[in-house]
Formats: structure tokens, sequence, C-alpha cells
């Protein structure tokens, strides 16, 4: 597989923070590629670096194999979608779509047509003469997509560009940005705090966090198998149970719990297990953690139930689909919770 | 009499019956300032730019003689000429300089940019009469730059053409225009969100390429605002043309004062102002309509 872009041991350091902390990874041509992380993080800072906003204090960043240091943003085969979409007020839809070509001198003729078709792979043909202003949010956010997918890049850059926009819409548009990308077959960068975002559309996932790249991986293998306990928690909704693990077992507040047997483990330990693994009923079998307990908390939404319940002294936080058929318990309800060890992910405390 | 307090009373009639009339109402006293200090002498100027003067008596008339008489002298369409131009050169150099420091000032000085600001327009802030005549001071023929010419020995005797020229108005009219030009051309720049010009250099284009087609055109209603600022009163101006401009440097303005006071030909005074008054109402007319003026209003 063919490398699109490439960061190499990559340090970014602002007076005194330390933006971007020795970060290395590789985006294969076509890839839908996700930087997740919380706020702060370094995400903006890499993406800029790409761009050639910013350059790298250490570490070198290559684009379709060409190392990028010295050469300005102008000159990049990147193009980026702005945080803040930064649509050029001046102008109307047809001319900031046409801008990047009209800066390379293209025939009017030319101009037009690629505008055009352009236009027609974000869908927003028709509406060549509006002002931004006179745009609804979803639509200017596909003229910045369109703005900058118009010039052909090798890579598109986005950084957050669904940020603004309403829960619908979001979800409309993460729709639309895979359909394009599908169409395009350009490799996007996907810059997101929003693991259902990123783990919606992406290839792969990096999950960042204080400047440092703490996984990369599939959405499945980020979700399914979190390597660090910042991933763990980051990653879905998690309870996290801290106890001692001996031989298959770790004992916490009194419980034991059956877990993986795993090798390299210090005796302390924390122990993550996903809301959704967990079975709630009045009567469950053939599991390996099996706890008798009553319902503390009920919140209804719909699809699904989130119970908390009450284990000797922590919470367990469930989540289950109410599926035809099944009863929806009430707080003090007495009921039994239960998951296998398969489903408890066991880290050495930090 | 009669039919101008109905002309007063219809809108007064509507105002009472609205609802809000405390708002319009309000409206009243600028209204009547606009009128009796405006529109008054104006219409006053304008009927009797169409009348005679025999002697010192007005002779109320309906001719158009005096307008003529604006087409066929050369005195005055010459003058009036060179007062134009004269105006556009002040205008395209105070707003060209003025643009050059706000830009600098917006775009290069990273840290205390008002203060700094404040420091290099300090000098300009003087008062009118005051930069007359320091530029006096300079340019005259036993001035600074005389005597600095004569010691670097470029020249043998010092040069008469300096002072009093339309050199010199130039000079000494963009010196008094550009300060207040500064301020409001280096807010309008500043207010240009700096990631529009990222965005653009990420579409390719240089520094060069970004400046013209994003900072230039968004701070253009700026720059209209100002060039409207600079040239209304310029093509009008007659102190510093008096005191600094020489028989060659007379401007318009100059003009119609003598015919005012000392030629005491008013319908000919009020029928060249007029002429003065009709063409910047165009000119700017042209220039609001061209950028719109939603967009003027803004930039204020
Ligand atoms: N130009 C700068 N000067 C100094 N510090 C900066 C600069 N740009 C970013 N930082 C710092 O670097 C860190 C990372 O910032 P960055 O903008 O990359 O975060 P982010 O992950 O994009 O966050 P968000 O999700 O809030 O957009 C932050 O602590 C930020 O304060
Ligand atoms: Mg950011």
């Amino acid at each position: 597989m063919e490398t699109d872009v490439e960061l190499r041991d990559v340090t970014k350091k602002f007076e005194t923070v330390t933006a971007v902390d020795d970060v290395s990874f590789e985006v294969r041509k076509g890839e839908f590629f996700s930087l997740l992380g919380p706020s702060g993080c370094g995400k903006t800072t890499t993406l800029r670096m790409i761009a050639g906003f910013e350059e790298p204090t250490v570490g070198e960043i290559y684009v379709a194999g060409q190392p990028m240091r010295g050469v300005p943003a102008f000159k990049r085969p990147t193009n980026l979608v702005f945080q803040s979409l930064a649509l050029f007020p001046h102008l109307d839809v047809f001319g900031n779509i046409a801008f990047a070509l009209r800066i390379k001198k293209l025939p009017e003729a030319e101009i037009r047509k690629r505008v055009g078709d352009t236009l027609a792979v974000v869908e927003l043909v028709g509406l060549e003469r509006r002002k931004i202003r006179q745009l609804s949010g979803g639509q200017q956010q596909r003229v910045a997509i369109a703005r900058a997918l118009v010039n052909e890049p090798k890579v598109l850059l986005l950084d957050e560009p669904l940020g603004p926009l309403d829960l619908k819409l979001r979800i409309e548009m993460q729709k639309q940005l895979k359909r394009i990308q599908h169409e395009v077959k350009t490799t996007f960068i996907y810059v997101t705090h929003d693991q259902n975002e990123a783990m919606m559309m992406s290839d792969t996932i990096a999950v960042m966090n204080y400047g440092r790249i703490e996984q990369i991986g599939t959405p499945e293998e980020i979700y399914e198998n979190p390597l660090t306990s910042f991933v763990a928690r980051f990653v879905g909704q998690s309870n996290m149970i801290e106890g001692e693990y001996s031989d298959g077992f770790v004992v916490a507040q009194g419980l034991n719990i059956m877990v993986p047997v795993q090798q390299q483990l210090k005796s302390e330990v924390t122990l993550f297990v996903k809301s959704e693994k967990i079975a709630i009923a009045r009567r469950l079998e053939q599991l390996d953690n099996i706890f008798e307990t009553e319902v503390n908390e009920v919140r209804y939404n719909g699809p699904y139930t989130e119970y908390r319940v009450v284990l000797n002294r922590f919470f367990l936080n469930i989540v289950t689909p109410n599926l035809k058929g099944k009863e929806i318990f009430k707080v003090s309800d007495k009921v039994l919770v239960g998951w296998n060890k398969e489903d408890c992910i066991v880290m050495s405390k930090d | 009499m009669r039919t101008l307090s109905k002309l007063l009373d219809l809108p007064l009639n509507q105002l009472r019956k609205s609802k809000k009339s405390r708002t319009q109402f309000s409206v009243g006293p600028s209204l009547f300032w606009y009128a009796f200090f405006f529109v008054i002498p104006t219409g006053y100027m304008f009927i009797i730019s169409f009348w005679r003067q025999s002697g010192i008596r007005l002779i109320p008339d309906l001719t158009l003689g005096n307008y003529f008489e604006f087409f066929v002298n050369p005195v005055y369409y010459g003058v009036f000429l060179k007062s134009l131009l004269i105006a556009v050169s002040v205008t395209l150099l105070s707003v060209g300089f003025g643009y050059a420091v706000a830009y600098y000032m917006a775009t290069r000085i990273k840290k205390y940019k008002i203060p700094t600001l404040l420091l290099l327009l300090g000098p300009f802030w003087a008062n009118y009469l005051l930069i007359i005549f320091a530029w006096k001071a300079i340019l005259g023929k036993t001035g600074i730059l005389n005597s600095f010419l004569q010691y670097l020995g470029l020249i043998e005797e010092p040069v008469g053409s300096l002072l009093y020229s339309p050199l010199a108005v130039v000079i000494t009219l963009v010196h008094i225009w550009t300060p207040f030009l500064v301020l409001p051309m280096f807010t309008s720049l500043e207010k240009i969100d700096q990631t529009l010009l990222e965005a653009a250099e990420d579409l390719g284009a240089n520094k060069r390429q970004a400046f013209a087609r994003v900072t230039l055109p968004l701070s253009m209603p700026g720059i209209m605002v100002a060039v409207l600022f600079v040239f209304i009163p310029t093509v009008g101006e007659f102190i510093t043309p008096l005191l600094v401009g020489g028989p060659a440097g007379q401007m318009y303005g100059n003009l119609i004062q003598v015919l005012f006071h000392r030629g005491f030909d008013w319908p000919l005074g009020s029928a060249l102002t007029f002429i003065m008054f009709m063409v910047t109402v165009a000119a700017a007319s042209i220039l609001i309509l061209k950028i719109g003026l939603q967009k003027v209003i803004e930039s204020l």
C-alpha cells in the first residue's frame, strides 16, 4: 500500500507548551484517517503542521514521499477545511470554490466546469450565486469542503468540520462526507473530539492525549482492545474498577471478578468493563461473573435503558437495548448482573 | 406660506397617529438643525445662482448666465480642473500612505500595537495651522529644505518654487489628512479574520495574491470611505492654498471665496459652488453605489 502522509518523530513546542510530543504515524493513500482526542491534545497543531502553517520543532513530515520541511503552505499538495470554515465573505459560493483555480490561472471555461462538477459532488448545484451569509450551516460546511476538494489535493485535512452543527445535521453530514470520500478517493485526515464520529467514518483512528499518540488502529481495535487506560476511559462508556490481580482474578471491594489470565501484570490493576457488555436480568446463567444487586437508578432513552446498580461499594453503569418484550426494571428491583471474563480489560495501574 | 404649513402638517399628523411616535419625534431636533443650517442656506444659494448682480445690488432673475460663465471662462473651469487634480492627488497619496501605515501596523507589529500607533502618529496630530506654518518653514526660500540642499551643495541658489506651488498644497494637505485615515483603516484591517489569509494561502495563494484577493477587497469599503472623507473637502479647500499655494496653487475654493468677499458677485459665486457641489455629490454617489451603502455604514 502506498503511503500518502507520514509523520516521523514530530514534536512541536510553543515557548513553554509541548503541543505535539514525538508523534509518528503513516496514512495510506485513499484512507480515512482520524485524529481523535480531547480538547487541547494537539490535533489542530498536528494538522496545521501537515498543511504547512507550523513547522515541526523536531521531526519530519512527508507528503506523497516528499519531505515538507521548508515548503510553504501554498506549495503543498494538501488542502485544509478550517475549524472555523474561513469562507471568504466577499465572494459568493462560486467565487469561493473557484478561488484556488483562479490562483492557478486556469481558463475560465475549465474553472466553470470543475466548480460545477464539485458542486454536484457536494450537492449544492443552483446555489452558485449565493453569498456565504445566505447559506445554512450545513451548506457552508459543504462549500468549505468543495473549496478544498476542487483543487484536487492529494490529502484533504479536515479540522472538526462538523463541530458547530446540531446532532441531526452532523449525522447527515457524516454520511455525506463518507460518500464524498468514496467518490473522490482522496486521502482524508479528519480531526475530531467526538468518538462516535471518528468510529463511524474512519478506516483508522489515532487516539491522542497530551500531544502524544496513545493508540492507532481500526475503530474496532480501538474500541474492543484499548491498549492504554486513557483509551479505555476515553473511547466508549466503561466501568472502571480498581483492584488487585492474581491468577485470573481481580479482587475489588470484596468481589472476586474472573478475568482473562495475563502475564506481566502488576498486582495493582484497573479493570474496565464496557456498559453494554453487562447483562441485567432476573435470571442469568453461563456468565463468568454474576452478582446479585438492586437497581439504583433508571434512565430510559427510547432505544436503550441505562441502569445504575450498586455492587458492594461501587456503582456499575449498564446500557441495555430495549428489545421487544424485554422487561424494563424499576428502582429497587432485585436483579442479577453479569459479564464474561473476555469482556474485561485489565491493565496495570499507572 | 400656507402651502408650507400644509406640507409640514401632513407628516406631523401622521406622526401623532403613529404608535412609534416617541422614537420618530426624537428625529425632530436634528431635522430642524439640518433644515436650518443646511437646507435653507443651500436653497438660498441655489436660488441666487440664477440671479444677476449689478454693482452691489442683487437682481432677482432666472438666468443660466452664471453657469454659462463657468464653461466659457477658462479661469473658472481651468481652476476647477486643477482643483480636481490636486484633490485626486491628495486623496491618492494620503489614502495610500495611510493604508500603508495601517497595514504595516496591523500585520507586522505584534505587540503594543495601539501605543506604537499613537507614537507613530503623534507628530501628525498637530493643529491644522501649525502644520501649514511648519511646511512654510520647511519649503520656504530660506527654509530648512533649501538650506539643507545648499549645505549639501546640491543647489547654488535657493529654489523659490518649493513653497507657493501646487506641490506645497498637496504636501501640506496630505500631511493634514493622513492621521485621520490611519486609525479607521487600521481598525478595518484588524477586523479581517487572519484565518481567511491562511485559507487563501492553503488554496495556493502566495502573500501578494492573498493580499490582492482577500485583504484588499475586504478593506475596500474602509478605503472608499477614506477616499470620500478626503476628496470632498479637498475639492473645496481654500485655507491651505491661500497660505502655501501662491498664485499657481490657488484652488477653486479660493475663487469662490474671492467672488463672495472681494469680487462681490454672489450669483456667480453661488453658481460655481453649485457646480462643485453637483460634481462631488455625483462622485460620492457613484462610489457609494459601487460598494453598497450597507458596507459603507458597517465600516464607519
Ligand atoms: N500558537 C500557539 N501558541 C502557543 N500555544 C499554542 C499555540 N497553538 C496551540 N497551542 C497550545 O498547544 C496545545 C494544543 O493545541 P491544539 O489547538 O492543537 O489542540 P486541539 O487538540 O486542536 O484542541 P481543540 O479540540 O480544542 O481544538 C494547547 O495547549 C494549546 O494551548
Ligand atoms: Mg483544534
